[in-house]
Parts: C-alpha cells; structure tokens; sequence
C-alpha cells in the first residue's frame, strides 16, 4: 500500500514537474519579463544537462572499447584506435591549453578534417552510380526525377553561365523557386503540426517520455 | 559436428540446410536416421496392413518420449514431425501426390479400413484410437472415449484438449480453419481475372460446414464433440468411404476448372485466358455443360461418400473375435439410419457483380504469374545472404572478377575520378570561369555592407568536417568581408567541431600578409566554444550571452576580460547588428531561424552546401522568418568573391584565392558535365529500349 502511495505521489510529482517546465518555456518564448527569465534558465540547465550526459556517453564509450580490448574480442583493433586516439586528444588538450591548443589545432586541421572530408567525398561516386540504379526503375517518375536532377546539376556548372546554357539556369531557378519550394515548405508546416501534436501530450501527460 | 558443402566443399553449420557459400542443399544428419513414426503410420519396420487392427497397440513409450511427459499429444507430435522434415521433402510429395479422382473411383466398399493418412493430411488416428467402445445402434453418437490414446494417469497429454485453431488449420486447412484469412483481393476483382475461383470463398464455408455431418449421418452424430474434432471426424470419415481418394481437400487453386468465357461475355474486358487452357473458340462451339462440371473436385470427392455408404450398409466388419468392429464415429452408417438420397448438387448461382476494369498490365503480370516457369528459375539459391533465383545467382558467379566489378559502377567511379584527378593535375587553361548572377548573393552583401560599423557581428560555424570543402572557402570568404569592412564579430557553435573551425578560419584569415587586416584577437574577434543543447542553448543565449558562454575557447579566459567587449554591449543576442549562420545541417539552421530570428528581431543570413539551399530557400522572403539571404556552394563562394573585388573590400593579393578557387570549380564543372552525360546517356538508352521494345 505504502509503496503504491509513492508511485503514486512520484508519478504526479512527475507530471507536474513536466508541466510546469513546459507551460513557462512556452509563455517565456511569447513574454518578456519573469518568465522569458525562468524559461533562459531553465534552457541554461539543460545545456549544463547535456555537457554532463556527454561526458556520461565517453565514459561509457571508453568502458566498452577498454574492455573489448583488455577481452580481446573481435576486432579489438579498431578499439584500441579508437582508445588510444580519444586518450592522447584528451591528453593534449588537458596537458597544453585547452581545446584551443595548438598542438589540439594541428591534430583537427590535418587530421580529422581530411578524414571527414574524405568520408563525404564519397557521396560523388554514390551519386553518380544512384543515378542509374534510378533509371533501372523504369517508372515515370524516375524519369523526371532524372531530368530535374539533369536541369540543376547542369544549371549550377559554373560553364552553363554563357549563353546557351543559360536557359538551363532561368529552368533551373525555376523549378527551384516553385515546385521545390511548395514541397519543401508543405514539409516543414506538416513537420511543425506533428511537433506541436507531440509537445501538447507531453505536456498534457499523455506521453511521458521522461519516464521512461 | 560440421556439415560439408558436397558442392563446394565449405564447412557449415551442423544446423544449416543450404551452404552458405554456394547455396547447395546440405546432407542432412537427422536424414540418416530413421525417423520414429509418426502417431497412426506404421514404422518402418511395421509394413502397412490392409487388416484392420481395430484394437491398435498403444504407442510405446521411449524414454524420450516418456521425458516429454504432458507433450505427446498427437496432434502436436504431428506438427513437430512435420517441421523436422525439410520443405523440399513436403514439396515433393505433394508434387508426387496422386491426382484427385474422379467420382467413379472413390466407389469402395465400407469395410475398406481406413490408409494410413498421409503425412500432409489430418493425423491419423492417435495411439489407441482403435479401441474405443463399440458403436452405438442407432443414431447416437459415439463421443470419443475420455483416454484417447493417451494416459493421464501418466501425464502423457490431455485427451480432450483440443488443438489451437492455427494447429488444425496446418493439419486440415480446408476442413478446420475456423475463419477465413481476410482476403487480399476483393471477390469481384477475383472475378474477372480468375472466374473459376470466383464463389471460392462461399464453397469452403460450404465444405466447413459439410464435412462435419457425413452424409447418412445426422447433425446429432457427432454432438458431444469438440467442433474440431467434428471436422476430424467427418473428414475420417470421408477417407474411410473412398480409401483411394486423395486426403487432402483440394483448394480452389489445385486444379480449375473450365473457364466459363460466357460468364465473362458481354462485359468490355479481355477474358483470362489461363496458360494451359485454350481459349474457346479454338475448340468449337461451346458443349452444352453438365451441371456436375461445374463442381469443384473437392465437392466431387464428398458427393460419392453418400451414395456408396446408402449402397452397401450391409456388409459389417468384424473382428477375429466376431464382435462387431468399432466403428470410429462417421465412418460407416448404423443399418437402422434411413438411407438419405444425396443432395443435388445445383449448379453455382452466378452473382451479376458489376466488373470494373483491370488496370493495365494486370492480366499480363497474373498470366505471366500463372506460367510454368522453368526449373531453373524456380530454384532458389542462397547467394550472399540473398534469395536469388538460381539462374541470376549462376550468371552473378560467373561473371565475377574485375567484369563484375567494373560494370557499371566501377567504370563511372574510374571516370569520375580520372576527370578530377587530370582537371586538378594538369589545370588546363579554359578561360575565365563566370559564375551564374546569383540574387541571393547580392542580397547577402548588401546586408553584410548595412551593419553599423559600432555593432558586432555573430557567426554560428555549424559545420563539420564532412562539409569542410565547401564550407570553408564560403566561410573563408564571409571572414575576408567582415575584416575589409573592419566589423568586430564574436563565433559560437552548436555543432562540437565548430570552435575548430572558427579558430582555425578566423586566424588565418586575420594573419592573411597579403590582406593585412591588421586584427588581433580579443580585440576585433572572439571565438566562443560549443553550447550543447540545441534549442535549449539557443534559447539560453537569447536571454544571456554571458551566462551561456561565460570562457572563450583558444585562451580560456571569462569573455569580460576581452578588450572586445569593452565599451559595447554584448548581453544577449539582440546586441549583435546581424548574425551569420554558416550551417551545414538543416536542424541548425531552422534553429537559429525559429529560436532566434524570430524572437529577436535580429537579420539572420546564413551560408550553407549547395545541398542546402532549397531548404534554405523555404525561409527567405518570409516575414517575421527573419532570414534574409542565402549563399550556397562553391559557386556562390565564387560569385560573392568576385562581387567582393568588384566593390574594392578584397585586396587584389586576396584574388589568388578566388583564382585557386576558379581551379577546383573547373575540376568540379567537369565532374558536373560527366554527371551529365551519365544522365542523358542512361535516358537515351531508356527510351530507346522502350522503343524498340513496341
């Protein structure tokens, strides 16, 4: 019985918490004063939130590859990398001035940026491919996929400026500034109904993602 | 143990049916052994008998099986039986399965026993279900004795538990499924594409209804019964009366019958004709049809039941002790039941259904559906992990290597790449490179020339590392503007590599010899760290700058101690002039439009991958959206640069850059142009297939 009365109590207290954070972020975002305030701190403590839950994830990531490592599990290489590179990132940082360091700068500016880069440049080749795995389809709207895709690639080449490209660009400015459009903002409105459906039965209790 | 591949000879997996490296089927252990029999089949040692063995012998008990006490029930002994059997075992001796005979041939005397039912049938009889009391005279019927093969007493199964619906429906589909699946397609569509199986429906519920009252039998014969084992009965009961028939109710799809063109006539559609039926007026005038024609062959196969148990009640079986042979409820007529003539079978009423069109290309994919397909095809193979047909998966190995490889997608990858690599290599001279006008670069200069020189500027570097190649040279860009028109700007993120970015662009850019800008940091430029939270940290900023990011980032010093921010005042984001969001990411980008631009009033512009212009677009020219102009990509960078020399805010020292710049878009416009051939070459080669192929 005594244990039903606390749930009972903690599952309200809950609700009401949720409640209230939610009700005073949304009039602080239409209202100067107090509870713009409350709300701005309320935003600060869960940047504080996040940091913390960061730092929870790395820890976690570490235990897992330490320990993948230590068991000598499948592909405990790539863990031990991955250990070691966050280690020595970490020491740099700690041990020079910062993430600000120069010694942290060298390792993100001829490191990890051309990693990265190289890793999306990829996107070239996959795309060019895709193209023609579109058109195995055989359907009609593949096909003007294709051509759509054909009129902006074409119209954004820095040589279809002279002019007998530059029909492509007017075409590909059109189909840019109304049909492309209209979808893309008809996403956005239905994008933005279903979060605030979402966020009215959070707030109403309906949902309680909090608790799970 | 292992399994080895006798094809290729890979070791699998005891468990394994197929190889994993080249799909053959797999030898499979248990096949070696014999298999113990199933309830009601004779072992192997055990001979089938056309003796009658009214008393069977209860099923002995192995010590595995006694360790299986509360599970043997027959019924479910059944089932396991035939999931330990591979699918290629059932699909053969369905194929070997005889034929469904004809009326003439079910014709046998009662006292045939009942064969042992097939193993795609309904179980035979459990173990000492040929002992059970002897039947009643009369019309009474016989309920099933309470220890129907099994012993409770041992906790050998429950004997009047009744199986799960799903049980019966795989032992007796056509006679146990207690409801009817939902139907896929709707009976009317059913009806003009396939009318034979039109009214399909209306005889199975007929059949369920019909097997559990035998003919010559009451309703009240099998009243005391559990409705499945009604079902089973009258089905037994059916076997016992045509032994040769075949056991399994056949479905609609088993075997049509003769296409009814004429129901179809006069309707505006092409009739179906079914591959391996021809059409009608190949064969002449159209006979008059019987209406025993029009039946089914699974109504066939119970219409004779009735006549040939009401011809011959009089022989009785017995056993050797001259006691009269149980008799199993349904399988033969008590003397005394009247004989009931066998109900006419009418012929099907056809429903005038009105018929909509099929679609186009409907009945070519069901005909071709419906077509013997070649051996070959029907096989499947396990390739890769993929279900293929065994022919595509045989034309795939075959064509491995380098082909394999190289068609399609290693050929435009080598393309791809020679152009970028011979275009940066050897920078062949192609002229000046004009960019298209563009008016949202315009739109961004202008609002970038308007900002008081006494108001600091925000940057939000929102950008990884993937976006580097674009996002830098219009960042790059952005910087050079700023510091010609000697505007003090502060950087944040909200992305965790964006303070690298920030530090790495801004002093660079700041150090430039050839611009000598002259700005030192802390002074005209501050870069802040990253601000976790996404929505959250937006907010936080709009309320308190300070508070939110109280250290920079390269120096880790309190931001009030900067020359910057002394002498302005920099509280919240609305004392920044205009804020620049170089974003690589769509949900950083709505954020600053929705969380900040539209609560402060402040003009937001943002400079963002090609990508992302058309949802950048979505936002410009919004009132109250607060996004004012958009750039994107390496052209816009070009463009904007060149705008910048035109306007005199670059030094003509900086133009190396734009020029370097000129260099990769020439190596990208040739990228671009192959892209293009691809395109039109594959639409070429589309349309001319579709062409020939009409």
């Amino acid at each position: 019985m005594l244990n039903r009365i606390a749930s009972t109590t903690i599952l309200v207290l809950n609700l009401a918490l949720a409640y209230i954070a939610g009700v005073i972020s949304i009039l602080g975002f239409f209202t100067r004063g107090t509870l713009s305030n409350l709300a701005g701190t309320l935003a600060q403590w869960v940047t504080v939130l996040v940091a913390f839950a960061l730092l929870v994830g790395l820890g976690n990531l570490m235990r897992v590859h330490i320990g993948r490592v230590l068991r000598l599990e499948r592909d405990w290489l790539y863990s031990l990398v991955l250990v070691g590179s966050a280690l020595v990132v970490l020491a740099l940082g700690l041990l020079g001035e910062g993430p600000g360091d120069v010694t942290v700068a060298w390792v993100f500016q001829w490191v990890y940026q051309p990693l990265g880069a190289a890793i999306f440049s990829l996107l070239a080749f996959f795309l060019t491919t895709a193209l023609l795995r579109a058109l195995r389809m055989r359907s009609a709207q593949a096909l003007v996929l294709l051509l759509a895709a054909l009129v902006v690639v074409v119209g954004a080449a820095p040589f279809s400026a002279t002019p007998p490209l530059d029909i492509v660009v007017a075409a590909k400015n059109w189909l840019l500034d109304y049909p492309a459009l209209a979808g893309m903002r008809a996403i956005a409105l239905g994008v933005s109904f279903g979060a605030i459906a979402t966020s009215l039965r959070v707030l109403l209790g309906f949902d309680r993602p909090y608790l799970e | 143990m292992d399994t080895t591949c006798p094809n290729c000879g890979a070791t699998n997996r005891p468990t394994s049916r197929f190889c994993a490296k080249c799909g053959q089927p797999l030898p499979r252990l248990q096949q070696a052994q014999p298999r113990p029999p199933a309830p009601g089949q004779p072992g192997p040692e055990q001979a089938p008998s056309s003796t009658p063995t009214p008393a069977s012998t209860p099923a002995t008990a192995t010590p595995q099986e006694e360790g299986k006490a509360g599970f043997d029930l027959p019924w479910l002994q059944t089932v396991q039986e035939r999931a330990s059997r591979p699918p290629t075992e059932r699909l053969i001796e369905q194929e070997a399965a005889p034929p469904i005979p004809q009326a003439s041939a079910q014709a046998a005397p009662p006292t045939t026993p009942p064969t042992p039912v097939q193993d795609h049938a309904m179980p035979a009889e459990p173990a000492g279900v040929g002992a059970p009391p002897p039947a009643p005279t009369g019309s009474q019927a016989t309920p099933l004795p309470a220890d129907k093969g099994t012993d409770t007493a041992t906790g050998k199964g429950a004997p009047d538990e009744a199986p799960p619906d799903w049980v019966v429906g795989i032992l007796e589909p056509s006679a146990a499924s207690p409801e009817p699946p939902d139907q896929a397609y709707e009976p009317e569509e059913l009806a003009h594409i396939m009318p034979w199986v039109h009214g399909a429906p209306e005889e199975q519920a007929h059949a369920r209804e019909k097997p559990a009252t035998v003919p010559g039998h009451g309703e009240e014969s099998v009243q005391g019964l559990p409705p499945w084992l009604r079902d089973l009965t009258g089905r037994e009961g059916a076997e016992a009366a045509a032994p040769e028939s075949h056991p399994v109710l056949p479905s609609t799809s088993a075997q049509p019958p003769e296409l009814n063109i004429e129901d179809i006539e006069g309707i505006d559609i092409e009739p179906f004709v079914p591959p391996d039926i021809e059409p009608p007026a190949a064969q002449g005038p159209t006979p008059a049809r019987k209406p025993v024609e029009q039946v089914p062959e699974w109504l066939k196969s119970i219409a004779p039941i009735a006549r040939q148990e009401v011809a011959a009640p009089e022989v009785e079986p017995t056993t050797t002790s001259g006691q009269p042979a149980p008799t199993r409820p349904g399988t033969a007529l008590p003397p005394s039941l009247p004989a009931q003539p066998p109900e006419p079978i009418e012929e099907p009423v056809i429903r005038n259904i009105p018929v909509r069109a099929p679609r186009p290309g409907a009945l070519d994919t069901l005909a071709a559906l419906l077509a013997q397909a070649p051996e070959a095809t029907r096989r499947t193979v396990i390739t890769e992990g993929l279900f293929l047909p065994a022919m595509v998966a045989e034309t795939r190995a075959r064509r491995g290597g380098l082909l394999r490889w190289l068609l399609p997608d290693g050929l435009i990858y080598l393309l791809v790449l020679l152009a970028l690599i011979v275009v940066l290599a050897v920078g062949p001279s192609s002229g000046e490179l004009t960019p298209p006008p563009d008016q949202g670069v315009q739109q961004f200069l202008d609002a970038i020339e308007e900002v008081p020189a006494n108001r600091p500027v925000l940057l939000a570097y929102d950008w990884d590392a993937t976006r580097s190649a674009e996002m830098s040279i219009l960042s790059k860009a952005v910087m050079h503007h700023l510091m010609s028109r000697r505007l003090r700007f502060v950087t944040v993120s909200t992305s965790p590599q964006g303070p690298g970015f920030a530090q790495q662009i801004a002093d660079s850019v700041a150090a430039d010899p050839r611009a000598n800008y002259g700005y030192q940091y802390g002074r005209e430029y501050l870069v802040l760290g990253y601000l976790p939270g996404n929505e959250a940290a937006l907010k936080a900023l709009v309320n308190d700058f300070s508070s939110a990011l109280p250290l920079d980032y390269e120096r880790h010093q309190r931001v009030e101690s900067f020359p910057l921010l002394q002498g302005i005042q920099m509280r919240n984001l609305g004392d920044f002039a205009l804020i620049i969001a170089l974003s690589s990411d769509e949900t950083e980008l709505r954020n600053w439009i929705e969380q900040v631009a539209a609560r402060t009033g402040v003009p937001v512009i943002a400079a963002v991958p090609q990508s992302l212009d058309p949802m950048a677009r979505t936002y410009t020219g919004v009132p109250g959206a607060g996004l004012k102009a958009v750039i994107s990509g390496p052209t816009g960078a070009l463009y904007y640069t060149r705008q910048l020399e035109l306007r005199g805010r670059i030094p003509a020292a900086v133009t190396a850059d734009s020029i370097a710049l000129a260099g990769r878009l020439n190596a990208q416009s040739v990228a671009q142009l192959l892209v293009s051939v691809v395109i039109i070459v594959a639409i070429g080669g589309l349309l001319a297939k579709t062409i020939l192929r009409r």
